[in-house]
């Protein structure tokens, strides 16, 4: 140490036999009230104690780095505990800063996990020309042998991408990031565009499935510069290929969107439309015309997605081997008023008419509320997309026997017989495109009207609009005291 | 209750794994020929020097002794595989904890581990070098001027297929670190042999009842390894081939001795070529420690001042190097290189 050092005095106290701190220095006590600890109480700082503790069962004097918390800064002391009668006197010397916990651990590396991932490692010069090819996973033998046998040449040339011409001239960004099918795999690939520093690239080669990852012994290294021999010893001839995977009844994902992921996506997705609403009223400001006609694009295919991820996710709902509606106590009639009134705006909006069953009519029934009124928004959004303008929309329900039942009738064009056999198929759109349906809703529907123990049926006659019912068991011992509602 | 460990120093003992070794296992050799392993003793001392001197820059921190381990557990399982190949062919199966008995087998011959740490460091230089300096791994300024270069690819012996062949054993060795991996084919020669004489050493030390049988395996092994092998196809036969043969290569292209131009690859091996030693040693002058060697040594190749003084900033940029030092002569440089080998060899004299 140099003379120019200051010495500082340490810092001290004592602890009785108990560990209670019960003289201190200024610095210690606030250090030991910052802990929690109280005047006198047991010695509130872990590391210290388990010193002293240590130096009063022992005996001895003991000498150790420990690090305590001034508020949320790590300080770290040389602290020394020496026996004195029953209990213990500390000093603490050298109190220095000590770094946060984690403040030598590397940030995350988003390109360092991709480099692990990838399968297939490609190196380009700065006019992504390959230079060099690595690639691990079998099924990439055929795009390992293509590329070496390329060198020199841009890569999307090399490894036979269709329109492989045009991209090469594309700036990398676009380029990157693409899924792509390749000569030989059976799996997609995410190829990852990533800047050396030195100014080429590594084009990484992602798998998108998992399945039958990295099979040994299928090829012996394509290499072309020695590598190989190296590389086949590293595949043993023993390891069995893998049986194929047998097809699972469910696919792996079954659950996950409705589950996992429309949940995660609604809250965006919602941001998205109220900000190109905000946009495109122009509440953030004046705007031009034409920008006001983007953000109002944008809200559109936004409330668009949106429907999507409903529907998928109810579709992933109604598919689950489990699923069972609530039933309940409900009136057809309140549902059919209340569906009327949900979609009224947008019936007024194309001047349609909407004609509803009496005021006092009532169709008790069994069905959860909710599903009963998605099935009536549908219906009825689907009339009022498909019927002509300035035309009638007619919502009728009654009982018939031990059913009760709803029906939603338009005038529009209606549905061949054909058709009206398609129309509640999975992903069936009549031909129809650009409109924003996803082809799902019928098929949910009717499969939520099963799951309630009812139906949904079709009667159409070309030309003069389409009527489709939902029947639900009817509620015949509440049919006294339906007014309790 | 008894004293916690951990308050009491280790007081001046030396950690095992460094400790000098008076017989190296793989000094013998089982089919009775001398196995050169020279320096056993001073491969341990240049490991311990810099900690027994308070110089220790890392070198052997946490990262780089688990990147030697992690290539001496891929080595071993090389072996472990050639060895189920051979039992293959023989009818017969491998016994279980050879991988083990292989990495101890390595781990105890010093030249092994030394040729495994210089490879650790080299990769730690040049991912350092690639994060901090900007001086890429693989892609340097004189091998993309290289590549650059139009000419007819399909020849091998070009200079355009020597540098698109030296640029993939270099990729390759980057993504072989990363996975801390190291093929039998890219081992030094004399590593190589090492580890074939592993393949018998490990079958010596087998119970007498199944000897026989595993030298047998170990010398098919040994045959179909050293079928694959072919040293001037490594990396590092392609990086002399890169510098340039003859001694005064390095005179010709000083850019081989400018770091930032070279990369971290081409530079050791211009550098133990100018100085005439191997490369694992020509490591070491990139210690902290030896800066001013260092420098001499780049001025004394012809190296400009400027440039000289960019590789010691890329290597150590917290240092300050005089500026006399940088303008010292090539001749003066040289002559002080020469008074300095001298006294060192009147030393060991």
């Amino acid at each position: 140490m140099t003379p120019g050092d200051q010495v500082r005095a340490p810092i001290r106290g004592l602890c009785d036999g108990a560990d209670r701190l019960v003289t201190a220095d200024e610095a210690l006590a606030r250090l030991h009230g910052g802990a929690g600890g109280s005047v006198a109480g047991t010695l509130a700082l872990p590391a210290l104690l388990a010193l002293v503790r240590q130096a009063r069962l022992s005996g001895l004097a003991q000498t150790r780095e420990v690090t305590v918390l001034d508020g949320d800064q790590p300080i770290v002391f040389q602290a020394r505990a020496v026996p004195q009668g029953e209990g213990v006197a500390l000093a603490l010397h050298d109190g220095r800063r000590g770094g946060a916990p984690d403040h030598d651990l590397p940030p995350a590396d988003p390109a360092g996990l991709w480099h692990h991932l990838a399968q297939g490692h490609v190196l380009l010069d700065p006019g992504q020309r390959v230079i060099a090819v690595d690639c691990r996973a079998s099924d990439l033998a055929d795009v390992e042998a293509g590329l070496a046998s390329a060198l020199g040449h841009h890569w999307a040339l090399a490894l036979g991408l269709p329109e492989g011409a045009r991209l090469a001239g594309l700036h990398w960004r676009l380029l990157d990031d693409m899924v792509v099918d390749l000569a030989g795999s059976p799996r997609r690939w995410r190829l990852r565009l990533l800047p050396r520093v030195g100014g080429g690239f590594d084009l990484l080669l992602l798998p998108e499935a998992i399945l039958g990852l990295t099979r040994f012994g299928a090829h012996g290294g394509v290499h072309g510069d020695g590598q190989a021999g190296a590389e086949a010893a590293e595949r043993p001839a023993s390891v069995p290929e893998p049986e194929p995977e047998p097809t699972p009844d469910l696919p792996p994902w079954a659950g996950f969107l409705g589950r996992d992921l429309a949940p995660a996506l609604r809250q965006p997705i919602s941001r998205i439309i109220a900000n190109a609403e905000t946009i495109r009223s122009r509440l953030a400001g004046p705007l031009a015309e034409a920008y006001g006609a983007y953000a109002a694009d944008i809200a559109e295919a936004g409330r668009h997605l949106l429907g999507l991820v409903d529907d998928l996710a109810d579709l992933d709902a109604v598919e689950a081997p489990g699923f069972a509606p609530a039933p309940d106590h409900i009136d057809l009639a309140d549902c059919a008023r209340r569906a009327a009134g949900i979609l009224s705006m947008r019936a007024r909006e194309r001047g349609i008419e909407l004609i509803l069953p009496e005021a006092d009519c009532q169709v008790p029934a069994i069905g959860e509320f909710r599903r009963v009124l998605q099935v009536l928004l549908n219906l009825l959004s689907n009339a009022i997309r498909y019927t002509p303008e300035k035309t009638i929309v007619r919502l009728d329900c009654g009982l018939d026997g031990g059913a009760a039942w709803i029906a939603v009738e338009d005038s529009g064009q209606g549905l061949t017989g054909p058709e009206a056999a398609r129309v509640f198929e999975k992903f069936e759109r009549l031909g129809r495109k650009g409109d924003g349906g996803s082809g799902l809703g019928l098929y949910i529907s009717r499969r939520l009207a099963r799951a309630m123990a009812g139906d949904l049926t079709v009667t159409s006659t070309p030309g003069e609009g389409a009527r489709f019912c939902l029947r639900l068991p009817a509620d015949i011992p509440a049919a006294g005291i339906v007014n309790a509602r | 209750m008894t004293a916690d460990p951990r308050g009491v120093e280790p007081f001046g003992l030396v950690p095992n794994g460094n400790a000098p070794r008076g017989a190296d296992p793989c000094a013998v050799d089982a089919n009775g020929a001398a196995l050169s392993v020279p320096d056993a003793h001073g491969a341990s001392g240049a490991l311990l020097r810099p900690l027994a001197l308070g110089q220790a820059d890392g070198s052997l921190g946490d990262g780089v002794v688990a990147h030697v381990r992690g290539l001496l557990e891929d080595v071993a399982r090389q072996l472990v595989e050639a060895l189920a190949g051979a039992a293959h062919a023989g009818g017969t199966c491998m016994e279980g904890g050879a991988q083990a008995a292989f990495v101890a087998l390595l781990a105890s011959n010093g030249t092994f581990l030394g040729g495994l740490h210089a490879l650790a460091l080299e990769w730690r230089l040049t991912s350092r070098l690639e994060e901090r300096q900007g001086i890429d791994s693989v892609l340097t300024p004189l091998l993309l001027a290289a590549l650059a270069v139009e000419g007819e690819g399909s020849e091998d012996d070009t200079p355009l297929a020597l540098a698109r062949g030296l640029a993939g054993a270099q990729f390759r060795f980057c993504l072989d670190s990363r996975r801390m991996r190291l093929p039998l084919g890219e081992l030094p020669p004399d590593l190589f042999r090492i580890a074939l004489a592993a393949l018998h050493l490990h079958a010596s030390g087998l119970p007498a009842a199944d000897r026989d049988d595993a030298h047998s395996r170990a010398i098919i092994a040994e045959r179909s390894l050293r079928l694959r092998f072919d040293a001037e196809r490594g990396r590092l036969a392609l990086l002399r081939r890169f510098a340039g043969e003859g001694a005064g290569a390095a005179h010709q292209h000083p850019d081989q001795l400018d770091l930032t131009q070279a990369g971290a690859a081409l530079f050791l091996t211009a550098l133990a070529r100018t100085t005439g030693l191997a490369r694992a040693q020509a490591l070491s002058l990139l210690a902290p420690a030896r800066i001013g060697e260092l420098v001499l040594v780049l001025r004394a190749a012809g190296l400009p001042a400027a440039q000289a003084g960019g590789c010691v900033q890329a290597l150590h940029p917290d240092a300050l190097v005089p500026g006399a030092l940088l303008a010292i002569t090539p001749q003066d440089a040289a002559q002080m290189l020469g008074q300095q080998a001298a006294h060192v060899a009147g030393e060991q004299a």
